[in-house]
C-alpha cells in the first residue's frame, strides 16, 4: 500500500504540472529534492525539463533536502501545514541554497496560496 | 551524497564581513571619547572577551539547533513565541539603525575620498545623493538576487582585515614619542571605561548572523567554531586600528568627524593612505550591506510566511526569486531613516541604539542557554562550556552594558527610541500578531 507521504507527493506533482506559472518557473531548474522522513520511507522529487516526478528512495546527489517526520512532510505537501511555521518551530529541516529555498517556497505558495 | 558546503574560512569571512563596517570606526572613536583615549584599546579587548562569551553561547545553541533560523528559534524554545517575535522585530529595528549609520558614514567617506583626491564632479556630489545611490544600488543588487560567492566574500574580507592590520602596525610603529606621551598620561576613566565597553558592542554587531547558515556549512562544527574565531579577529583588528587612530591624531579632531578613519589616514599618510583606507571602507560597507539588507528582508519575509506579519510581505518575485515586497519595505524605511540621519548628522544615535538593542539580545541569549540547560538537560549539545558561569555571566554583563547605554553621555534619543521601539514590538507580538495570524489561517486552506 502506498504511504500517505507518497500520495501527498503525487498530488503535489499533479498540481505543480497543472499550474502554468509553476511549469514556467521550472525552466532551467533541474533539481533532485530529497524528501527524508525521519520515521518512515523517504522519496526523491526529481525536477527535470519542467517535469516533476516522484521516485521511491533517495536518488543521486541531492540539491535540496527536506527532513521531517512523515506526518509533517505529508501535511506540508498536501497544503495542510504551513512550511514556514514548521521550519520556525524546528519540526522541518531545509537543506539547500537560499535561492532554491525561495523558489521552492514560491512554488508552494502558488499551489496552496 | 551531500555537496560540499561552506568551510571554516568562508564562514569566518562571512561573519567578520557582517560585523566589519565603516561605522565601526566611528563607534570606536566615540568609545575612545568616553574611555579617555588609548584606554579604548583595553575597552575593545574587554568588549571582545565578553562578546567571546556570547559567541560561545551562540555556538552551543547553533550546534543544538543546526537546522533552524537563528536567534528567533533559540528564544522561542526558551521563552515562547511572543518573546521570539519581539526579539525578531527588534532585530529588524537594529538592522535599520545600523544601516542608517552605515549609509551616512559611507556617504561621508566617499565625499572625503573624492575631495581628498580632487576628483572633479564626484567631489561636488552632496552626501544625501551618495546615501540614495548607495541604498538604491544595494536594493537593486538584492532585488536581482545577486549573491556574493563564498570565495569572493572570503577574499574580500581577509583582504580588508590584512589591510587594516598592516595600516595599524605601520601607524603604531611610526608614532612619535610625543604621540605616546600624549596618550599614556591619561588616567583610568572608571565609569567612562564601562561606557567605552558598552559603545564597543556596536563593533561586533552582526557576527552572530551566520547561525542560520549552519546547514550550509561543510559540517555541523563549522559555525560553532567560526563564531569565537571571528570575535577574536574582530577584537584584534579593532583594537589595533582604533589605537592607531587615537595614538597618531588628536582625539578631538577624530571625534569631530563621522569618518575618523579617513581623517586619520589623511593626517598620518596623506592621499595615498586615504585611498587605502577609503578602499577598506568601501569593502566594509559592501560586506555589511551584502548580508545585512537581504538578511533583514528575509526576517520580514519569514514572519509574513508564518502569518505573523501581513501576507503581502511574503510575495516572491517570480523571475528573481527574492522577497521583493519585504525588500522594498526594508529599502523604503531604510531610506527615510538614512535621510533623517544625513540631514541631522546625528549618526551617533543609531550607533548607540544598535549597541543597546544588541546588548539586550546578547543578555537574552545568555539567559536562553541557562534556561534550556535546565529545561532540556538531556538534549544533544555537541558544543558546551561547562558550568553556568558563562551563560549567567554574559546575561548580567550585557544587561549592565545595555542599561549603561541609556544614561549620559548617550543622547536622550537613544533610550527614548529604544523604549518606543521595544514597546511597539512587544505590543505587536502580544496583541496584533495573533490577530494577523488568525486572519491568515482563516484565509488559507490550512489546518495549522
Amino acid at each position: 500500500m502506498e504511504s500517505p507521504l507518497y500520495l501527498a507527493l503525487q498530488e503535489f506533482t499533479v498540481k505543480a504540472q497543472a499550474d502554468k506559472t509553476v511549469v514556467k518557473m521550472l525552466r532551467d531548474w533541474d533539481r533532485m529534492i530529497h524528501i527524508e522522513a525521519t520515521d518512515g520511507d523517504s522519496y526523491t522529487l526529481s525536477v527535470a525539463d519542467r517535469r516533476v516526478t516522484v521516485l521511491e528512495g533517495l536518488h543521486a546527489e541531492r540539491d535540496i533536502a527536506l527532513v521531517a517526520p512523515s506526518a509533517t512532510l505529508t501535511g506540508v505537501f498536501t497544503g495542510a501545514l504551513n512550511p514556514a511555521r514548521e521550519f520556525a518551530a524546528g519540526r522541518l529541516k531545509f537543506v539547500g541554497s537560499n535561492k532554491d529555498e525561495m523558489k521552492l517556497d514560491a512554488i508552494v505558495q502558488l499551489i496552496w496560496g | 551524497m551531500r555537496k560540499r558546503g561552506m568551510g571554516l574560512a568562508t564562514m569566518v569571512a562571512t561573519s567578520a564581513g557582517l560585523a566589519l563596517a565603516s561605522s565601526s570606526y566611528a563607534a570606536g572613536i566615540q568609545a575612545a571619547g568616553v574611555a579617555s583615549g588609548l584606554w579604548v584599546v583595553l575597552a575593545i579587548l574587554v568588549g571582545g572577551v565578553v562578546t567571546m562569551a556570547t559567541a560561545l553561547n551562540f555556538s552551543e545553541l547553533a550546534a543544538m539547533y543546526p537546522n533552524a533560523g537563528g536567534v528567533q528559534v533559540y528564544v522561542r524554545h526558551a521563552f515562547g513565541r511572543a518573546m521570539s517575535v519581539t526579539v525578531t522585530l527588534l532585530y529588524v529595528v537594529l538592522g535599520w539603525a545600523g544601516g542608517s549609520a552605515e549609509s551616512y558614514i559611507f556617504a561621508q567617506a566617499l565625499t572625503y575620498l573624492a575631495r581628498a583626491g580632487h576628483v572633479p564632479v564626484l567631489s561636488q556630489v552632496p552626501p544625501l545623493a551618495w546615501v540614495a545611490l548607495t541604498l538604491a544600488g544595494f536594493y537593486v543588487v538584492n532585488l536581482f538576487g545577486v549573491e556574493l560567492a563564498g570565495m569572493a566574500q572570503t577574499v574580500m574580507t581577509f583582504s580588508m582585515i590584512g589591510l587594516l592590520i598592516a595600516v595599524s602596525i605601520f601607524a603604531w610603529t611610526n608614532a612619535s614619542a610625543s604621540d605616546w606621551h600624549g596618550v599614556l598620561t591619561t588616567s583610568f576613566p572608571h565609569w567612562g571605561f564601562l561606557m567605552g565597553i558598552a559603545y564597543t558592542v556596536y563593533m561586533y554587531v552582526g557576527f552572530e548572523w551566520i547561525t542560520p547558515l549552519s546547514e550550509d556549512a561543510r559540517d555541523k562544527r563549522v559555525v560553532p567554531r567560526a563564531l569565537p574565531i571571528t570575535v577574536l579577529i574582530l577584537a584584534v583588528c579593532y583594537a589595533l586600528f582604533t589605537g592607531a587612530m587615537v595614538l597618531t591624531v588628536p582625539l578631538p579632531d577624530l571625534a569631530a568627524s563621522p569618518v575618523p578613519h579617513m581623517v586619520f589616514a589623511h593626517a598620518f599618510g596623506g592621499v595615498p593612505l586615504v585611498l587605502i583606507v577609503g578602499t577598506i571602507s568601501i569593502l566594509a560597507t559592501f560586506t555589511f550591506f551584502n548580508g545585512g539588507m537581504m538578511g533583514n528582508s528575509r526576517l520580514l519575509y519569514a514572519m509574513a510566511r508564518e502569518g505573523i506579519l501581513p501576507k503581502a510581505l511574503s510575495r516572491v518575485h517570480l523571475r528573481f526569486f527574492t522577497p521583493w515586497v519585504a525588500l522594498s519595505v526594508m529599502f523604503a524605511v531604510q531610506f527615510v531613516l538614512s535621510t533623517v540621519v544625513t540631514l541631522t548628522g546625528a549618526y551617533v544615535v543609531p550607533i548607540l541604539l544598535a549597541a543597546l538593542i544588541e546588548s539586550f539580545v546578547y543578555a537574552l541569549i545568555g539567559l536562553t542557554v541557562f534556561i534550556l540547560r535546565r529545561r532540556e538537560p538531556a538534549a544533544d549539545r555537541p558544543v558546551r562550556v561547562r558550568g553556568s558561569v558563562l551563560a549567567l555571566g554574559s546575561f548580567v554583563v550585557f544587561l549592565v552594558l545595555g542599561v549603561s547605554l541609556m544614561f549620559p553621555p548617550s543622547p536622550l534619543a537613544v533610550p527614548l527610541i529604544f523604549f518606543i521601539a521595544g514597546t511597539a514590538c512587544f505590543l505587536y507580538a502580544h496583541f496584533a500578531a495573533p490577530r494577523v495570524e488568525e486572519t491568515a489561517l482563516n484565509a488559507a486552506p490550512r489546518t495549522s
